[in-house]
């Protein structure tokens, strides 16, 4: 029943572009999961080593630096996951025509950052084993039991979110005869008897806009609350109440980022460009151009408002970053995270699937490196006295970032071996709209179903 | 003569409307002599004495003879450099009977240069000083009760009490709602398969 009242060649060649990464994992495909594979093997052995070798002592933290790159790579997946899933949650709410290529690819890419970041506060925890008592002696004074329960409630959502428009499409996919027979059975439990009956579809447009309009609080809450465990504390650099809008803006701007570069690769290796057309991507560069703007506007107001009022301890932060000890990384960021990626989106000559590519890894990267500048240089500022402390982040740690990062790539991958990448049902409800549109005279629109523009090959 | 009464009544009205409306003190002379003191102020601070307390800036205020200046409201500023150079108010006190006017500072440590200054009035002329001041970090020895807490602050005991139960209320009506929501959605599909409307 999906795409309804649709030319069947269209549904046909839908649902085929659809099932290839199911269907269609090739030598090359198997050869990016074996590397993958390693690196994250990488980092659990790694990982297995800190608890082995003494917990933290096996990281770069000291007495003074006492977060790194694991609180950092808390910040950046779980940022990454808020970009996913508000995508795909706003899109669906204001009903942006343009939406349906992509929400699968947002939504699955929230679900797998959330799966690895949430992962960090355990593996930051020098006793993992005392982690249940959390639940079982929580401190409710504690931004982290907050933000436990915070992520908890919001992977909750983003699992939801991702699971009720497959109701639709794995009932269309049940009896494909090119799927085996896992495959089947899987789509047969997920989609819930579902034939599509206009009472069938209403309740699942309810409950899909329920879920739509509460994760969009709730991304927020989980990033605010995840700013409080800086801001909260009377740290200089950490103390200021621009932090939560702060966290929030700099979360979605990375998480565009992400969905833009999963959908340029995989409409690249899948030849999707059919369907994730030239349209799309340029649609969602300038969504992450608008947020980049307001991300440097954030953070010039940040150091602004902490440099302004002069306090020493302030200003020496800001000095540090803007001149001295962390200046090349701080200019690094500005120049990777936000002139560069500003300049390729806004010049209509490097506008192209590449440049916006480009713009999007580049994204990504300073981002990282922000969340590290974030975390890192108030704490080399000794607050009760002493020298001022360093970080440099030990092999053990970036074996474990690095496999996490691998990790990420994995469960998509691995998503996308059994679920549809593109939501069929959806593009196909909006083609039918279209069609309903166009029949009362509404003006001329281009069919999501039929072939868009790329320029990428 | 009527007319005379009259303009000299409203003459004389005129006059005490004048006179009260003048600001109080102004046109009598200080000491009756007609002349301001000078003010020499002298600005201090004390340490925190515990980590976790407030320094303190005191300035002290005196006229020539050497006698206190009482009641005289003292401005602390403060001179900051980031983008460029200005003066950023601390706040103001008055001077007591010994001419002392004390701020609390919400810095522990650092170097400020701190600036009190007088604006004048009739009994005083305008002043100002200006000195370089060092906090010290003052070490947490800890206090076996743990840190101590602020008092007269009820509100926020009554904060810190409701605040988490309702937190974890709201998440918890959240967990249902979502968890219900998926449950109500799975059994309506379920039994809405052959509705056809």
């Amino acid at each position: 029943m999906a795409g309804r009242d649709l030319p069947n060649t269209s549904t046909d060649e839908l649902r085929a572009a659809a099932l290839r990464p199911v269907v269609g994992a090739g030598r090359r495909f198997w050869i990016l999961f074996a590397a993958l594979g390693l690196v994250a093997a990488a980092g659990a052995v790694a990982y297995a080593w800190q608890l082995i070798a003494g917990g933290l002592s096996v990281t770069g933290y000291n007495d003074q630096v006492f977060w790194g790159s694991y609180e950092a790579t808390l910040v950046a997946f779980i940022g990454f996951s808020y970009g996913g899933a508000l995508v795909s949650a706003i899109l669906r709410l204001t009903n942006a025509s343009w939406r349906g290529p992509i929400t699968r690819i947002a939504e699955v890419s929230a679900l797998a950052t959330l799966l690895v970041g949430a992962l960090f506060p355990i593996i930051h925890l020098g006793h993992p084993e005392r982690v249940w008592e959390l639940f079982v002696r929580p401190n409710f004074q504690s931004p982290i039991f907050w933000d436990m329960v915070a992520i908890l409630t919001y992977m909750l959502a983003t699992l939801i979110l991702l699971v009720l428009p497959l109701v639709p499409d794995t009932a269309a996919l049940r009896e494909e005869p090119r799927l085996g027979r896992l495959h089947r059975v899987l789509y047969r439990v997920l989609s819930l008897g579902w034939t599509g009956t206009p009472r069938q579809r209403q309740i699942l447009n309810r409950a899909m806009t329920t879920v739509a309009i509460l994760i969009v609080p709730l991304a927020v809450v989980v990033h605010t609350v995840l700013s409080y465990t800086f801001s909260l504390t009377s740290r200089p650099g950490w103390h200021s109440t621009i932090f939560g809008p702060y966290f929030v803006i700099g979360a979605v701007y990375s998480g565009v980022a992400v969905v833009i570069l999963a959908a340029i690769i995989y409409r690249r290796a899948y030849h999707l460009q059919r369907w994730i057309d030239d349209r799309t991507i340029r649609n969602l560069a300038f969504v992450m151009l608008a947020l980049g703007v307001a991300y440097g506007y954030a953070t010039f107001s940040e150091l602004t408002t902490e440099g302004f009022v002069g306090k020493q301890a302030e200003v020496e932060l800001l000095y540090g970053l803007l001149l001295e000890r962390f200046a090349p990384l701080f200019w690094a960021f500005i120049g990777m995270g936000l002139l560069a990626p500003v300049a390729l989106i806004a010049i209509p000559r490097t506008r192209t699937p590449r440049g916006i590519a480009l713009a999007a890894g580049l994204v990504i990267v300073a981002m990282y490196l922000k969340r590290l500048l974030i975390v890192v240089p108030p704490l080399t500022r000794p607050v009760i006295g002493g020298d001022a402390g360093s970080y440099l982040p030990s092999p053990v740690e970036i074996a474990i970032v690095s496999g996490a990062a691998a990790g990420v790539v994995l469960i998509m991958l691995f998503l996308f071996r059994f679920i549809p990448v593109l939501a069929i049902d959806e593009m196909g409800e909006i083609e039918h709209e279209r069609a309903g549109a166009g029949r009362e005279g509404a003006a001329s629109v281009r069919p999501a179903l039929k072939p868009g523009v790329s320029t990428d090959g | 003569m009527a007319d005379h009464r009259k303009l000299a009544v409203t003459f004389a009205s005129a006059c005490l409307s004048i006179w009260l409306a003048l600001p109080a003190g102004v046109g009598a002379s200080h000491h009756g002599q007609g002349v301001a003191d000078e003010v020499a102020l002298r600005l201090s601070y004390q340490q925190a004495p515990v980590a976790g307390a407030h320094a303190q800036v005191v300035a002290q205020a005196a006229i020539d003879s050497g006698a206190p200046a009482i009641g005289l409201e003292v401005e602390f500023l403060r001179q900051v450099d980031f983008l460029g150079p200005r003066l950023i108010s601390l706040g103001s006190a008055t001077t007591d009977a010994s001419g002392a006017a004390r701020i609390t500072l919400d810095t522990t440590q650092g170097k400020l240069r701190v600036i009190a200054r007088v604006a004048g009035n009739d009994l005083y002329l305008p002043a100002e000083v200006a000195q370089e001041i060092d906090l010290q970090a003052v070490p947490d020895v800890g206090s076996p009760g743990g840190p101590a807490t602020p008092d007269g602050q009820p509100n926020l005991a009554i904060v810190a009490t409701v605040m988490p139960p309702l937190l974890a209320l709201t998440a918890f009506l959240i967990w249902l709602l979502l968890l219900g929501l998926i449950a109500v959605t799975v059994l309506a599909i379920r039994r809405g398969r052959t509705h056809a409307t």
